[in-house]
């Protein structure tokens, strides 16, 4: 019989348009997270770092020559990652976290003689030298004294610890006790430890900090790799206590990008400032955009040389801030200028 | 006509067909948001749900707080306890009594991480000596491994010399638990046991700074009834404070104060993160406890939001001063 | 465009996803391996997987959420999913093609008729979901027998890819084995054939993910009718209608799939058949065909058939002591209740030891995944936990790597034990047969092993020798038939009275070497007797250690019967089959 085509309505054909879409966006979505690189489900825990655990594991401290005390291990390593890091440390587990941990070790070591003397090592993995030092920086405590042991110069003790940075680790030893034949056996495993780490790249301080030299207070440099006073624009910051005159007052500097990005952060800061309740002040200064705040009644000076933003927290009075940030500005200047 | 009554009853069978599919695909919608399990099933059968007992005893107003400063730990606690009427007035005779001190790390007593095992022997001598309690006994869920942190802070041997039971957690021990009005306490699992057989909860905890909560102190100390993977809550670590203390209703705290950790908390480390302060407070109010222990790290009660919402949930009083606190001297 | 060519497309898209899917269920992270690949769609997309999990375990496991966008389409279109989505039914729709491509219009037009055998279905749904509801822990999901998506998936999975990849071996390094495959593939290859008597003859008659379809398909806003009854009742559209719904007269909206060919095959001028709002101008049936009689009967076999199944006491006491299951896996009674017998962590599983029960198990556990030690390259490894992160059900709950291995925060829970390993010592060469071997023990891989050895000297046959003549540290003997050398290989020792061992360096046939380190206290007289040992290292099983991953047993020379053989007491899974306090 004759076939008598029946008009294809056009909506059918606008449908089947739509679904091919649907089905074309359906594969889509099914294809394109695969060029995520995500790892995959079947992931296998990140091993333990065998070459330090067996470092750590290798230090043996035996009775020494002054009659200190043998200890050993009190049990195996326990290695934390940055997931279960806070089982061992709580709530201080975000803070290193947020500065770039990758991996810490841990172990107690007991004296064999006396029951009550033993002390704990932490080797955090920070990554990179910068966020050790980051967190020895942040985290020192009021009654540091120098430790003059290491080539790097950044160590100090306390009564009961002994705490410093080597390359990218951070390395803590906590005593249980105020004991000098304690701390000196954590003085061994400290120089044993430092001496078996394999070389590695240092951190090192900025020109601008050690050009500033004495009139630092020396030991107050710290370094945030984020949130340095109290702002979160300020990732990678320095700061450090300046002397001047009879006084001290707080310095920071942060190397950006580039000239614009610098500005840009100067300006971040001010507004910043201003909308917690600064108020601008203005001074007869040579440096260039400089901005002075009085901040509650202390001074914020901020400021930008080339791409380094740099500035005074919290000074008592303008001419002080002013002094310094001039200081800070010469240091500042690239060498053809001076 | 026929048309147009065939095109009405056509519409309204085809509103009442779409009405039933809209009805079903909402029914679909709500059976799978009520039973939606994101997590999956748990290693073991899920299990009844309990309900955490009140230990509290009847207030007596005017002896709901004492803060007493000394340097003698155990004279200070005495005091502490004598000014709110004595251990009498909390333990009776023959009563089963759990203390739940705070001994989250591996940390040794004179790192101040952790209660001061001199603390915890001292209130069960007087338990037992005083109270004629049955049986006392010491149980946390630490951080870290529970044995470990027991031996290290010598809280194990000190309870066990005075005549108590340490209760190490076991994962049989953890029973699942809804706080009414909890936002985070769903279904989670609490160290129930201990507390099953339980006529009296002690807390003790000492004053320390906390780089999350701002400080850890009585109310933060119930953290460690706590089992799963609880540091999740650290998201909201001011709701879940006060999640605890509406959850557990215990008989007393105990504040120590006397070396109290004002930097690098909650672990510590250095002796120098210790400052003297000489101050125990024992509260029936976790709260009022806190309010008043924030003063010590130099903080005021609107530093911890936790306060507040504890407060305005029932749980406690934030103005410590409205209880008319004991206030006292021991040489 | 036609719509009947979208469709077309989508199932043969919808097809090569779900045979991608099952490629990419290799273990690895290379593009055409697992990676982020949703390789679960298709069985997270089946709301009888859903419904059936409910059932059993009043509660929704989030990846099967998906289901109840498939829920919601079909109660707003109908049931597109069974022409337009399902693998299988794709498969089906081919092969019905096939089958009557040659056949006259009159005769496709007669396969196509409705039959009221197209109802079996519901009654097969019906006990299905019976079984499933039962109270508490009697419950069990059978679901996955014949619900169409596990079923291809572990078809596919455990029968056409093994087979494929055994000679190119790009899936897999070696060739993959399964046990019981004879039946899954008999029963996949029996509905596939059975298109040549009845075009889709499993989705007619037997599917009950399509009875389940159908069910929520009866409120469906738009369906197949006629639009004129100005049809001249020729029946062309009923040429190719895959449903078997008759769209020429009452058309039965429960049977229709969506494929469109009637619309299609229509030659009337107007447009007869079409995908509207208002019901058929020539009727329509909404409910499914099923007699109150039917329904009833299906109801009360739902109900006998658990305690029916359950009298093996396969649950309690009479448990099959060489089920073991995937790490991971809940206890027995909570496992049966999620399993759907997809083969997906069969399929995964590394070292192919994962593979589908057979009866032994009991006829509930039928093609659940169990550890076959022999089978495989070995045993479950250590570091793997791929089978409980691909479960769609949760059977096997997904757990970390710590949890498996009992470190960091499950480290006072220690390592999860799918049994223990027992060794038999009446086959264990340095048990019974005096020949020495430690295979099981070398291979153990827990540090520190769960295996530990112990000496033993055992006198070998004919080895009691007597002393002619003693020269230096050899001693010549009475005996001459020593076989040359044969106690040279370091295990030997020589026996001198008991108290003295020496170990034989060499032999010839009447004299016998021993090592120059070894000093005679006693130099041994003429005519005494010497004792010819070996030293044989005797293995033992540490029960406090042992996990039960079968490494030992699968490297056991024994071939056979292995000489050491995990068996699922101490199952870390079940609180009742411990075998410490």
């Amino acid at each position: 019989m004759a076939e008598t085509r029946r008009k294809k309505p056009r909506h059918e054909s606008v449908i089947s348009l739509f679904l091919l879409a649907v089905l074309f966006i359906i594969g889509l979505s099914v294809v394109i997270p695969q060029f995520n690189l995500r790892t995959s489900r079947t992931v296998v825990s990140a091993g333990a770092a065998k070459t330090l655990d067996s470092l750590l594991d290798s230090i043996v401290l035996r009775r020494t020559p002054d009659g200190a005390a043998g200890f050993e291990p009190l049990s195996e390593i326990t290695v934390y990652n940055a997931e279960n890091l806070y089982e061992k440390i709580d709530g201080k587990a975000p803070f290193y976290v947020d500065s770039g941990f990758e991996k810490l070790l841990t172990n107690w070591l007991k004296s064999q003689q006396d029951d009550q003397l033993m002390f704990e090592f932490y080797v955090y993995d920070m990554a990179e030298p910068a966020n050790a030092f980051s967190v020895f920086s942040v985290q020192k405590r009021p009654d540091a004294s120098p430790l003059s042991l290491f080539e790097t110069n950044f160590g100090y003790r306390t009564e009961n610890a002994l705490l410093f940075v080597q390359g990218k680790y951070y390395i803590e030893l906590i005593g249980s006790a105020k004991s000098e034949p304690l701390f000196n056996a954590m003085t061994e495993f400290a120089k044993q430890l430092s001496a078996a780490l394999p070389d590695q790249k240092q951190f090192s301080m900025p020109e601008p900090l050690i050009a500033a030299g004495d009139n630092l207070i020396p030991g107050s440099i710290k370094f945030y790799t984020a949130n340095a006073l109290g702002f979160d624009g300020f990732d990678n910051t320095f700061t450090a206590v300046y002397k001047i005159d009879s006084s001290n007052v707080t310095i920071f500097l942060s190397d950006r990008p580039d000239e614009s990005s610098a500005e840009q952060l100067v300006r971040d800061y001010c507004k910043f400032l201003i909308d917690t309740g600064a108020e601008e002040k203005s001074a007869d200064i040579d440096i260039d955009k400089a901005r002075i705040l009085d901040f509650y009644g202390t001074i914020e000076f901020v400021f930008n040389n080339g791409p380094v933003v740099a500035g005074i927290h919290e000074a008592d009075d303008i001419e002080t801030a002013v002094k310094v940030a001039r200081l800070l500005n010469d240091i500042l200047k690239p060498d053809t200028e001076k | 006509m026929n048309e147009q009554n065939d095109r009405k009853l056509n519409r309204r069978r085809f509103l009442a067909r779409a009405a039933k599919a809209g009805l079903s695909i909402a029914a679909a919608g709500i059976i799978a948001k009520t039973l939606y399990d994101k997590q999956g099933p748990s290693a073991q059968p899920s299990s009844e749900l309990v309900t955490i007992p009140d230990f509290s005893v009847p207030a007596m107003p005017g002896r709901t707080i004492s803060i007493v400063k000394g340097r003698d730990r155990v004279k200070t606690i005495d005091k502490a306890i004598d000014l709110l009427g004595g251990i009498e007035r909390f333990v009776k005779p023959d009563d089963t009594v759990v203390i739940k001190p705070n001994v989250a790390f591996t940390s040794v007593p004179a790192l101040g991480a952790t209660t001061n095992p001199e603390l915890v022997a001292e209130v069960i001598r007087l338990c037992y000596s005083r109270a004629q309690a049955k049986q006392v006994y010491v149980t946390d869920n630490p951080i870290n491994n529970p044995a470990s942190c027991f031996t290290i802070s010598r809280i194990g041997k000190a309870a066990t010399s005075a005549g108590a039971k340490v209760i190490l957690p076991r994962v049989s021990f953890f029973k699942l638990t809804t706080l009414e009005g909890g936002k985070y306490i769903e279904n989670w699992p609490v160290l129930y046991q201990p507390l099953a057989k339980a006529d009296k909860l002690i807390g003790i905890a000492p004053v320390k700074s906390h780089s999350r909560a701002a400080a850890s102190m009585t109310m933060k100390n119930f953290y460690g009834l706590l089992g799963g993977r609880r540091n999740i809550f650290h998201q909201d670590i001011n709701t879940i404070i006060a999640e605890l203390v509406m959850l557990i209703k215990p008989t007393l705290v105990i504040l120590d104060g006397t070396e109290t950790m004002v930097t690098n908390g909650p672990t510590g480390g250095s002796f120098s993160d210790l400052k003297r302060t000489d101050t125990i407070i024992a509260s029936c109010d976790p709260v009022a406890a806190d309010s008043f222990g924030c003063s010590l790290l130099g903080l005021k009660p609107a530093d911890l939001p936790y306060l507040a919402k504890a407060q305005s949930a029932g749980a406690g009083t934030a103005d410590y001063q409205s209880l008319k606190p004991i206030i006292a001297n021991v040489t | 465009m036609k719509i009947v060519t979208v469709r077309r497309i989508s199932q043969i898209f919808f097809f090569t996803l779900f045979v991608w899917f099952c490629i990419v269920t290799t273990y690895g992270g290379k593009f055409w391996q697992l990676r982020n690949w949703p390789a679960n769609l298709f069985l997270n997309l089946d709301p009888l997987v859903a419904l059936g999990t409910i059932l059993t375990t009043h509660s929704l496991y989030s990846p099967l959420l998906w289901a109840l966008l498939t829920v919601i389409l079909t109660i707003i279109f109908g049931r597109f999913f069974c022409s337009w989505l399902c693998p299988f039914g794709s498969i089906h729709h081919f092969f019905g093609y096939l089958g009557s491509r040659n056949k006259t219009a009159a005769q496709k037009i007669k396969l196509n008729r409705y039959r009221k055998a197209q109802s079996i279905k519901y009654f097969i749904l019906i006990v299905l979901l019976i079984m499933a509801a039962f109270p508490s822990l009697a419950a069990t999901l059978q679901t996955g027998l014949l619900d169409p998506i596990p079923l291809v998936t572990r078809s596919f999975n455990l029968i056409l890819l093994p087979i494929a990849d055994g000679s190119v071996n790009i899936l897999s390094v070696s060739q993959r084995f399964y046990e019981t495959t004879f039946f899954i593939f008999a029963f996949f290859l029996a509905a596939v054939l059975l298109n040549f008597v009845i075009p889709r003859f499993y989705c007619r008659f037997i599917c009950p993910l399509g009875a389940l379809f159908a069910v929520l398909s009866r409120f469906s806003i738009w369906r197949i009718g006629k639009n004129t009854k100005t049809c001249s009742n020729c029946k062309f559209c009923e040429q190719h209608c895959e449903g078997a719904c008759e769209p020429s007269a009452n058309i039965k909206i429960a049977e229709c799939v969506l494929c469109f060919n009637c619309r299609q095959d229509c030659k009337t001028k107007d447009n007869v058949i079409r995908y509207q709002a208002k019901p058929s101008l020539a009727g329509e049936v909404t409910n499914p065909d099923i007699s109150r009689r039917g329904f009833v009967l299906s109801l009360a076999s739902g109900f006998l058939a658990v305690p029916a199944v359950r009298l093996a006491g396969k649950i309690k006491a009479n448990w099959p002591h060489n089920l073991i299951r995937p790490p991971g896996s809940l206890a027995e009674p909570e496992f049966l209740k999620r399993c759907i017998r997809c083969g997906q962590c069969m399929r995964i599983c590394p070292t192919n030891v994962l593979q589908p029960a057979g009866l032994d198990a009991g006829l509930e556990a039928l093609w659940t995944p169990v550890l076959n030690n022999r089978i495989g390259s070995s045993g479950c490894q250590l570091n793997c936990i791929a089978c409980s992160q691909i479960c769609p059900t949760a059977a096997i709950r997904p757990i970390t790597l710590d949890e498996k291995l009992g470190k960091g925060s499950f480290a006072d829970k220690g390592p999860l034990k799918l049994g223990t390993a027992f060794i038999d010592r009446n086959r264990c060469l340095p048990w019974a047969f005096g020949k020495p071997c430690i295979v099981c023990e070398e291979n153990c891989p827990l540090s520190p092993k769960a295996i530990f050895i112990r000496e033993y000297f055992s006198t070998v046959r004919d080895g009691f020798l007597t002393v002619k003549k003693v020269v230096g540290n050899t001693i010549e003997t009475v005996e001459k038939n020593l076989t040359l050398d044969k106690f040279a290989t370091g295990d030997y020792y020589c026996s001198l009275d008991g108290s003295q061992k020496g170990k034989i360096v060499t032999n010839t046939n009447n004299a016998i070497t021993i090592s120059k380190e070894v000093k005679f206290a006693k130099i041994p007289a003429e005519g005494s007797t010497i004792h010819i040992q070996i030293r044989l290292q005797r293995p033992y099983v540490d029960i406090e250690r042992c996990i039960g991953c079968g490494v030992c047993e699968h490297e056991c020379p024994v071939s056979g019967k292995k000489a050491i053989r995990v068996s699922a007491e101490g199952e870390s899974r079940s609180a009742d089959r411990k075998l410490l306090l």
